[in-house]
Formats: C-alpha cells, sequence, structure tokens
C-alpha cells in the first residue's frame, strides 16, 4: 500500500479556559490513503472539529494550543512548518462548512466569489493594484474562470448555471447554496476536501442529494476527503472508512460497512443503538455524559458510561488501539492487539448478551437511588 | 426495552409494534380528545416599500384532522412545511386565520382570557431547543413551578413537593432546583422542560422537534423518557418531528406534511408498509440507513428531486408535483384532495398505479366538504 | 447514573458554594479587562471618600458640613501646601475639603439623575416592546419627540424655565435622559420576546405583567446597567456644565462645575482653584466609563 495522503499521528490540543486547561484532543490517531474518504464520527464535544480545524491550520491559538503531535501531508509534517501549512492549504485542500451563510458574502454574486477564490487562493503575493483591477472587473483570465466555473455549477446539477453566477446568495434555496460552496471547494482542483458537517442544516430529501453529488464527485476526480458528522447514517452514505470519536480520542477505526455490521467498541454500539431506525428503536441510549476535560476520568475516558466496565483495569490501565483483524483498530480493554476479528466480534455479542441479562446497577437510573 | 443489537433485526418490528398497543386499544374508542378542522393560519406579506398589496403565506392551509385520547399523533414534514405553526396554532399559542379546533368537545379557536388561561392548563408545549426555553436567569425549581403558580395550585410547601416529585419523574435529582439552566446538558435541560410541561397535569402535549437539539444517545433517553410518561399519565401526544425513523417507532397515526397541508395520512405501520403518495416515497427513499435491513423497508429505485419551494409562490395543481416522480399532465393544474383510499388511509395524489383514485378524484366536484369524506372514516 | 448524573461531584455542594463560584466566574471575566478593574478601583474609592468626607475632609466646615460654608478671608487664594493639599479658594475656603465634599454631590446627581430616567424610560420601553401595535408606536413616536432635541439644551431649557438650583438641574437632565433608556430597552425586549422561554411562559398560561416581570426585565438588564454605568459619567458631567454655565448648583455649594466655573476668573494666576475640582470631574467620569466597559465585556452585550 502506497503512503497515506493525510497522516495525522498523537495529535494533542489544549483549550485554556476560565475552569483550567482542557485536553480537548488526547493522541489522536488517523489516516486517510489517497482517493479515501474518511468519516470522523462523533458527539457534539467529542473533539471532531478541533481535529478538522488543526488540520486545516484554522485552530485559534491562544486558547488552543497544540501540545503534542504531527499532522503529515504526504508525508510533510506540516505543524512543523507554517509556511508549507499555508502553502499546502492554498494549493491542495479545500473546506466545506456546515452553514453556507457564514462563508458567502451576501453582497457579493456568486460568479465573483468564485471568480476570487479562483485568482487568489493559496496565493501570498497579490498587489492591492491586481484586486482593484478585479474588483473594477479587469480580471485576467476572466473569461476561462467564468466557463470553469459554469461547468462546475453544472456538474453540480444546478439549473441555468449561468444565471446562478448573477445572483446573490439570498436568492438561493438552502441545498443550492450548498452546492455552490462545494463548486466553489473543486474551482482550483484540490486533492484534499474537508467537509464539516456539509448537510446538517439541510432537510433529508436535500441532503441525500448532496450526499449523491458529494460522493459522484469524490469518485470522479478521485479526491481524498476527511468529513466530519455526527450523524452515522451520513457516514455510512459517504465514507469508506469510519473513526468513531469520544471525549477526544479515537475509540474505533474501520471499514464503513464492518463498523456498522459488527461494532466492537461499547461506545460505537451504544451510540448505533440510540438511533431510532426503520427496523425498530431500543430507546436505551448510553448513561451519563461526555466527561469533564479538566479532568478527565482515569484509563479509558469512556469507562464511567461503559455498560461493559471492568473494574481495575478500564479504571486504571491507560487504552491503547489494538489491531483486530484487517483494517480495525478498537481502543478497548475488551480486546487484545493482533486478535481475529471473529474472536472480537463473539466478545462483542457476549457483551451484548451479559448487559440485558444483569443490568448493571449503574442502567436503573437516578430513580432507584432516591 | 433493550434488546441485544445483534438479534435487533429479528425482534425489532414487534417490539415496534409493541411499544403501542394500550394506545392503539383506546384509539379507536370514543370521541377524538382534539379535533381540528379546516385549520388556516396565513401570515401577510407586504409586496414592497411602496406597494400596498399584500398577498399571504399559507403556512397552514385547510388542515383536518382528529387525535384520539391517550394516542400519539406525528406530523412529519421537512423545513418550512408548516408543521410548527400548524402544532403551534393547535395549542392556541398563534391565532388561527380560520377553521375550527374542538378540545375535549369543546370549540377552542377563539377562547380568550380567563378561559383560555384555563385551557392551558390541559395544553402543553415542549420546544424544540431547551437552551431557549428555559429562561436563562431562572432556577430549575421556579421554572418547574411556574405553571403551579400561574394556576395556584396548591399551598407553597406543597408546591415545593410537587416539583421535588416532578424532578424525580424525570429523572432528574432534587438538588437540580437550585441551579441555573446553563449548568446543566442538553438532555438534562430537555428533562426540564417536559417536567414544566407536565407539572399541571395536562391532557395533551404538543411536542415540538423535542430531541432534534440533542445527541443521539441523548435522544434516546429523551423518547424514552416520554414514552413512559404518556403510560403513566395517560397522555395524548401531538409529536411535530422531521425525523421518519423516530416517528415510526413512536407515533400511532402520522401525517405528512408539504406546503401546509398534508399529503399523506395514514396509521404509523401502514404508512411505511404501504406508502401510497410520491412524496412519503421520497421522504423515505432519503432516510440515511444505519442498519442493513432497513434498506428493505425503503422503496427501490424513487430518486429524490429539487428542494421544497417558496411558500409565498406555491406552484399551481399539486404542491408537490415540480418534485414528483409520478407526475403527469393534469398535476400541475388539478388541485388534489386528500381522500380516503384505504380504511384510515388518506393520500393527495392524482397519481395511482390501480388508475382506481384517479377515476374517484377526477369525478368528484372540487367543491366536495372535506368534512363529509372525513365522517365517513371515522365511523 | 443516566445523563442526568452530574459530570462532576458538585451535586453534593450547598447552594451557597455554587453561588460562590458563579460569583467567582464573574470575576475571572470581569478580570479579563484590567481597564474595568482600574475603573472600578476609582469609582470605589470615590465612594469611599463620598461617605468618609466628614472624616477626612481637613476642614469639612469649609465645604458647608452642619452650616453654610465658612469664610476665611485672610487666607484667600493661598497655593497648594501641606496645609491646604489643592490651595484656597476666593473665601480662603480650603479647596481639598470642598472638592472632597463635591463627591458626594456629584455621585447623587449621579443617581438621581439615572433613577429619574431609568424609573420613566425603562417601563415605557418594556410596555412599549411588549405590547407593541398602536400603544407601541405612540410610546416609541413621544420618546423620538424627545430624543431628536439635543440633550444640553433642552437641560438648559428646563433649567432656565424653572429656577436654577441643585435639584432643578438634575430634573432637567432626567428629563431629557429617559429616552434614551427607552429606546434601548424597546430594543431589547423586541429581541427577548422573540426568545421560546417568553412564548413558553404564555404556554403555561402566565399573565402578561408576569411574563414581563419574570421572563423579560430580567433579561433586559445587563444592557440597561452596563448603559447606566456609561451614563454615570456623562450625567455628572452634563450636571457639571450646567453648575458651569451657572444654572446648576449655586456657589458657595461645593460643586466642582460650579466650582470649577468660579475658578475661572482667577485663571492662570491662581489655576488650583479651576484645576482640582476639573481633575475630579475627569477622574470620575473616566472611572465610570472603564467600568462600564468592563461590565458589558462582562455580560457581553452591545449597547447603543
Amino acid at each position: 500500500m502506497t503512503d497515506p495522503i493525510l497522516d495525522v499521528h498523537d495529535l494533542s490540543v489544549s483549550f485554556d479556559t476560565y475552569e483550567g486547561r482542557h485536553d480537548v484532543l488526547n493522541g489522536v490517531n488517523f489516516t486517510i490513503n489517497e482517493g479515501e474518504t474518511v468519516a470522523l464520527v462523533g458527539e457534539t464535544g467529542c473533539g471532531k472539529s478541533v481535529t478538522a480545524r488543526s488540520v486545516m491550520g484554522t485552530l485559534p491559538r491562544p486558547p488552543g494550543d497544540i501540545t503534542s503531535g504531527k499532522i503529515r501531508y504526504h508525508g510533510d509534517n506540516l505543524l512543523a512548518d507554517e509556511d508549507a501549512h499555508e502553502q499546502v492549504k492554498g494549493d491542495q485542500m479545500s473546506m466545506i462548512f456546515q452553514d453556507p451563510m457564514t462563508y458567502l458574502s451576501p453582497v457579493y454574486p456568486v460568479g465573483s466569489m468564485m471568480a476570487d477564490v479562483a485568482t487568489y487562493s493559496g496565493r501570498k503575493d497579490v498587489s492591492s493594484w491586481e484586486i482593484l483591477k478585479s474588483f473594477l472587473g479587469h480580471r485576467e483570465n476572466a473569461e476561462e474562470i467564468r466557463e470553469r466555473s459554469i461547468e462546475l455549477l453544472d456538474r453540480m446539477r444546478i439549473p441555468d448555471p449561468e444565471g446562478t453566477l448573477d445572483r446573490y446568495p439570498v436568492e438561493l434555496s438552502g441545498g443550492m447554496r450548498q452546492r455552490v460552496i462545494i463548486a466553489m471547494a473543486l474551482i482550483n482542483e484540490p486533492e484534499f476536501l474537508i467537509a464539516d458537517e456539509p448537510t446538517t442544516a439541510l432537510d433529508v430529501t436535500v441532503q441525500d442529494q448532496i450526499l449523491d453529488l458529494l460522493r459522484e464527485r469524490v469518485t470522479e476526480q478521485n479526491l481524498s476527503m476527511l468529513y466530519i458528522t455526527h450523524n452515522l447514517g451520513v457516514a455510512r452514505e459517504i465514507a469508506d472508512r469510519i473513526c468513531i470519536m469520544y471525549a477526544g480520542e479515537i475509540v474505533e477505526v474501520g471499514r464503513t460497512e464492518e463498523i456498522f455490521d459488527a461494532p466492537l467498541h461499547p461506545y460505537t454500539r451504544g451510540l448505533l443503538d440510540s438511533i431510532p431506525k426503520l427496523t425498530g428503536f431500543e430507546g436505551s441510549g448510553i448513561d451519563g455524559q461526555i466527561p469533564d476535560y479538566t479532568n478527565p476520568p482515569s484509563g479509558c475516558r469512556f469507562h464511567p458510561r461503559c455498560p461493559a466496565v471492568m473494574r481495575g483495569t478500564c479504571d486504571m490501565e491507560p487504552v491503547e488501539h489494538y489491531a483486530v483483524g484487517e483494517d480495525r483498530t478498537v481502543a478497548c480493554h475488551l480486546y487484545e492487539d493482533g486478535m481475529e476479528f471473529e474472536e472480537a466480534a463473539a466478545i462483542a455479542a457476549d457483551e451484548a448478551t451479559y448487559d440485558n441479562e444483569e443490568p448493571q446497577p449503574a442502567e436503573a437510573g437516578v430513580r432507584s437511588k432516591q | 426495552m433493550s434488546t441485544d443489537s445483534s438479534d435487533l433485526a429479528e425482534t425489532s418490528s414487534s417490539s415496534a409494534g409493541d411499544r403501542r398497543p394500550t394506545h392503539r386499544a383506546m384509539e379507536k374508542s370514543g370521541a377524538p380528545l382534539v379535533s381540528v378542522r379546516n385549520l388556516k393560519k396565513y401570515y401577510p406579506v407586504s409586496g414592497g416599500v411602496f406597494s400596498r398589496s399584500k398577498s399571504n403565506v399559507k403556512a397552514v392551509d385547510r388542515v383536518s384532522f382528529d387525535i384520539f385520547p391517550g394516542e400519539t399523533f406525528a406530523i412529519v414534514g421537512e423545513s418550512g412545511c408548516g408543521k410548527t405553526t400548524l402544532g403551534k396554532t393547535v395549542a392556541r399559542l398563534y391565532e388561527a386565520t380560520g377553521g375550527t379546533i374542538k378540545f375535549d368537545e369543546r370549540d377552542i379557536t377563539d377562547v380568550d382570557g380567563k378561559q383560555l388561561r384555563q385551557l392551558r392548563r390541559d395544553i402543553q408545549v415542549v420546544y424544540q431547543d431547551p437552551s431557549s426555553s428555559l429562561n436563562p436567569r431562572r432556577r430549575i425549581g421556579n421554572i418547574i413551578r411556574e405553571p403551579l403558580d400561574v394556576h395556584n395550585v396548591g399551598t407553597k410547601s406543597e408546591r415545593r413537593e410537587r416539583v421535588a416529585d416532578l424532578l424525580e419523574m424525570v429523572d432528574l435529582p432534587v438538588e437540580f432546583r437550585h441551579r441555573h439552566p446553563s449548568a446543566l446538558s442538553g438532555g438534562q435541560k430537555q428533562r426540564v422542560a417536559i417536567a414544566r410541561a407536565i407539572a399541571v397535569e395536562p391532557k395533551f402535549v404538543v411536542l415540538d422537534e423535542p430531541t432534534s437539539a440533542l445527541d443521539v444517545s441523548v435522544q434516546a433517553k429523551v423518547i424514552s423518557l416520554l414514552d413512559d410518561l404518556q403510560d403513566e399519565l395517560g397522555l395524548t401526544y401531538l409529536l411535530i418531528s422531521h425525523d421518519l425513523s423516530l416517528v415510526k417507532n413512536v407515533a400511532d397515526r402520522i401525517g405528512v406534511m408539504y406546503l401546509g397541508n398534508f399529503m399523506e395520512v395514514a396509521d404509523s405501520r401502514e404508512l411505511f408498509e404501504n406508502p401510497l403518495n410520491p412524496y412519503t416515497e421520497q421522504l423515505l427513499s432519503a432516510v440515511p440507513v444505519i442498519e442493513s435491513h432497513e434498506r428493505s423497508l425503503k422503496p427501490s429505485a424513487v430518486e429524490v428531486q429539487g428542494e421544497t419551494p417558496d411558500p409565498q409562490n406555491p406552484p399551481s395543481g399539486c404542491p408537490f408535483n415540480p418534485r414528483c416522480h409520478h407526475r403527469f399532465d393534469a398535476c400541475d393544474s388539478v388541485e388534489p384532495e386528500l381522500v380516503e383510499v384505504e380504511p384510515g388511509h388518506l393520500t393527495r395524489c392524482l397519481h395511482d398505479p390501480g388508475e382506481k383514485r384517479k377515476e374517484v378524484i377526477q369525478a368528484m366536484p372540487k367543491d366536495v366538504a372535506f368534512e363529509d369524506r372525513k365522517g365517513s372514516r371515522q365511523d | 447514573m443516566s445523563d442526568t448524573e452530574p459530570t462532576t461531584s458538585d451535586a453534593s455542594t450547598s447552594t451557597l458554594a455554587r453561588q460562590l463560584e458563579d460569583l467567582d466566574r464573574v470575576v475571572y471575566r470581569f478580570r479579563q479587562n484590567p481597564m474595568s478593574v482600574i475603573g472600578l478601583g476609582i469609582i470605589l474609592a470615590f465612594i469611599l471618600i463620598a461617605i468618609f468626607a466628614p472624616w477626612i475632609a481637613p476642614y469639612p466646615s469649609d465645604a458647608g458640613y452642619a452650616g453654610e460654608p465658612a469664610v476665611h478671608y485672610d487666607q484667600k487664594f493661598e497655593p497648594p501646601s501641606a496645609e491646604h493639599l489643592f490651595g484656597t479658594d476666593q473665601a480662603g475656603r480650603d479647596v481639598f475639603s470642598r472638592v472632597l465634599f463635591g463627591t458626594q454631590l456629584s455621585l447623587k446627581i449621579g443617581a438621581v439623575v439615572l433613577a429619574a430616567a431609568v424609573s420613566i424610560g425603562v417601563p415605557i420601553g418594556l410596555a412599549a416592546g411588549y405590547f407593541g401595535g398602536r400603544i407601541g408606536m405612540v410610546l416609541m413616536r413621544i420618546t423620538d419627540v424627545f430624543l431628536s432635541v439635543p440633550p444640553l439644551v433642552l437641560a438648559l431649557s428646563v433649567s432656565v424655565a424653572l429656577e436654577p438650583s441643585l435639584t432643578n438641574a438634575m430634573l432637567a437632565i432626567g428629563a431629557v435622559w429617559w429616552p434614551w433608556y427607552a429606546r434601548l430597552t424597546y430594543g431589547e425586549v423586541l429581541s427577548v420576546k422573540k426568545e421560546t422561554y417568553v412564548e413558553a411562559s404564555r404556554g403555561v398560561g402566565a399573565s402578561s405583567v408576569r411574563t414581563i416581570f419574570r421572563d423579560i426585565l430580567p433579561n433586559v438588564l445587563a444592557p440597561i446597567t452596563v448603559k447606566m454605568s456609561l451614563d454615570m459619567g456623562y450625567a455628572i458631567l452634563v450636571a457639571s456644565a450646567l453648575g458651569f454655565l451657572g444654572l446648576g448648583a449655586q456657589p458657595p455649594t461645593p460643586e466642582w462645575g460650579t466650582m470649577v466655573s468660579q475658578g475661572r476668573d482667577y485663571l492662570p494666576a491662581q489655576w488650583w482653584y479651576s484645576t482640582f475640582p476639573g481633575l475630579a470631574i475627569f477622574l470620575i467620569v473616566l472611572g465610570f466609563n472603564f467600568l462600564g466597559d468592563g461590565l458589558r465585556d462582562m455580560f457581553d452585550v452591545e449597547v447603543q
């Protein structure tokens, strides 16, 4: 296998606030291979956006602080060289956001914004004269950029692409805006995309269409993508591999279908069980809450909420990423490094039954306590 | 309630049905608790600064439905379809533009003053975003006690006790009464909002997307809490949601709403097993799949198209026609009515694979009152 | 344990401890801005001076403490010295003592003016914002009429129409000040009214009065407090201006503006007479401004 395009290694990020130092990311590891889409999935506050921002180099510092780790892009550590990071960001990466209206300016038509992105992105030596000229409508290769924009909008199945270039963002519907954003992200032909919850604000029918388009673009242009979402269903639609994140750590990594068919980590299992499905809904949820980052639990960060917790182990020993079978890692003491996948799946199934037969005191709820 | 995830597929469809037998049994008996007829809610929009002409956005347009005691009636639809407006109009938070709302066989469309305040005891609302539905400057105890104070329920010490009981009912520690909402997590805040809603023992609760602002692991707990409370207190729910999977699992009957009116109304199981309206089909086929078995429950070969149009300029004819995959010539000129095509199953569509409905609809004079058909359904 | 369990162990801690923690957090945010701490220091110092003036001032009787201000023509216009820190005025009175006592007056003026402005403006803004419609329109148009006249000019005419005195000056300033509070409150109410908790309050059957006082007023207080703090200095400044123009407090009242005005005739030779009261005005206005900025950061609000 060739080297990964992106290799995030042991990334730790802290934030300083009134409560003290929050260890928001704690040794995050993942890789993205060329042409691959990896989804980073987790609930509010798990650190998935902080990870994306660290990769994109837009983490506010302070209060944020990258305390350790490497972000290698084609083998070069971006954290070591800020200029290189800027360069890579401009030339090879693009980002798609959740709310297009925070990214699109309401006072410029779509076409002019696309042209600006095409002209200036990744350049540091733009003279004010050139900006002024562009602003007044004397842009070099304006025709070529316009052609390219129309083609991109057309590929995003925007009706009347030419007319859309002259419209303002407010004149477009939510789904159309998101298509414009994606077209804009693609205009400089990046090789790497970061998508931060791009469909969260959309209706399901629109989401479905956007995901189709995005998938189509990614395959056709052989893009690599880091897709951030809290929605497991969306992750399943778009990703080749999935990283499940909890409390600043990645707890399970695996191929999409495998994660869904045989979740190993108790958190992954809990998440999957919590979602109402067309086939049914158990309504069990996961007890407890995401921990306090100033004083995270010792051992495995998930142990206070874990239905399969082993006292004496999970609350004491820090957990490592165990490789289970092929292309699968899980950070849980239930498993051992190098275990066969079938064996691990059997353990997971066992644990699930065990929960059922003997409800943990933790599950009885506050009601019984009073 | 929790079952093994690996054998979920086998047990789930039956367990989903098992959640509701009590409500189901009650549904058929007796008069509806809430009965809405031809309800309209229009918002005026001015034509511009210099224009005097005014048009209306028909957020809710000629909607009729019944909700029976003890059941959960769900309204699903995408943003802008008017589902929240409908729910809040029924709860008398918004004034209806036309039509009638009956509650407990009493016309409540225009009650005001003291009678309206009295009515508020019976009808409560749980809002979507618990962070904004709780006053940040008040303590949890005061927030929950508010309805008791307003309606003068019991003595001071009785109210204090009641607040403690309510906190216990929603699985929150009693000490939380001293806290401000900002010290609570989203799920905890929603529990507080639920405690406030049930404080004065209402009969009917409008749940406006009660879980969509919450994380999934918390959503499940809030849903099962609502379910437990419904059984314990005999509540009737109007659930407003955009999430078909959720609605399928908790609702007894479902109305699918689009641009101000229902496209399809049916029993929960019937709607999913036998969706008749193309819009329902598209919604269903857009549901993200979590579990492989879900794929078999989605209509195959339905392509999702387009977006909800601007409610100010709704399409002529069938509101869904520009997006519809079964569209034919008549769709942009003839406006279909909501018709009962099978017992308890209503749909608004000109198209019918069996041609049966098309004939029925086209033969029907346009001004046939909706009540006539609706009445036959209840018999 | 469910999602109901608190993250930290503070469920067992007492309400008092939690309130202290809240306070701690407030102090933390306030201290993020060093200017606000300086402002608070200045204002606290002035308040202490106002309270203890009779004991701190070396010559309380010169400032009119217990009776008419004394006169000592034999000691007139002595420059600053150990005996008279800020020198003496044309009647031989100790300027230092008079400036100290002036603090009492200035704070009183500020407090009375703002109390008047707030007690007229806030209810009008609340009513206009909450009820809206015709009532709101009438109330806000009246407010606009008052806002369209320059405040100092209006205050001047009110003072002239009445007898020039400190009380009338305060009345005049209060009369021109309330529209700003009506405006601010109105805007805030409009935005708070959209919050779901206001709808929820109506939904449980609460009356309008209850909703206004329980749910709306507490949530509009922050910007009003910030504005009051910023305005305190300005109100004192306007009162001093009226005093300076002879329309406010009358000599020999130890009011700073009046003192600056009196001392003006003896500039530049007897510079101390005008300078020290002027410096006091400068400091107190500065202090309230810093404090107001700090409060604004703390509440994180926008003030018009």
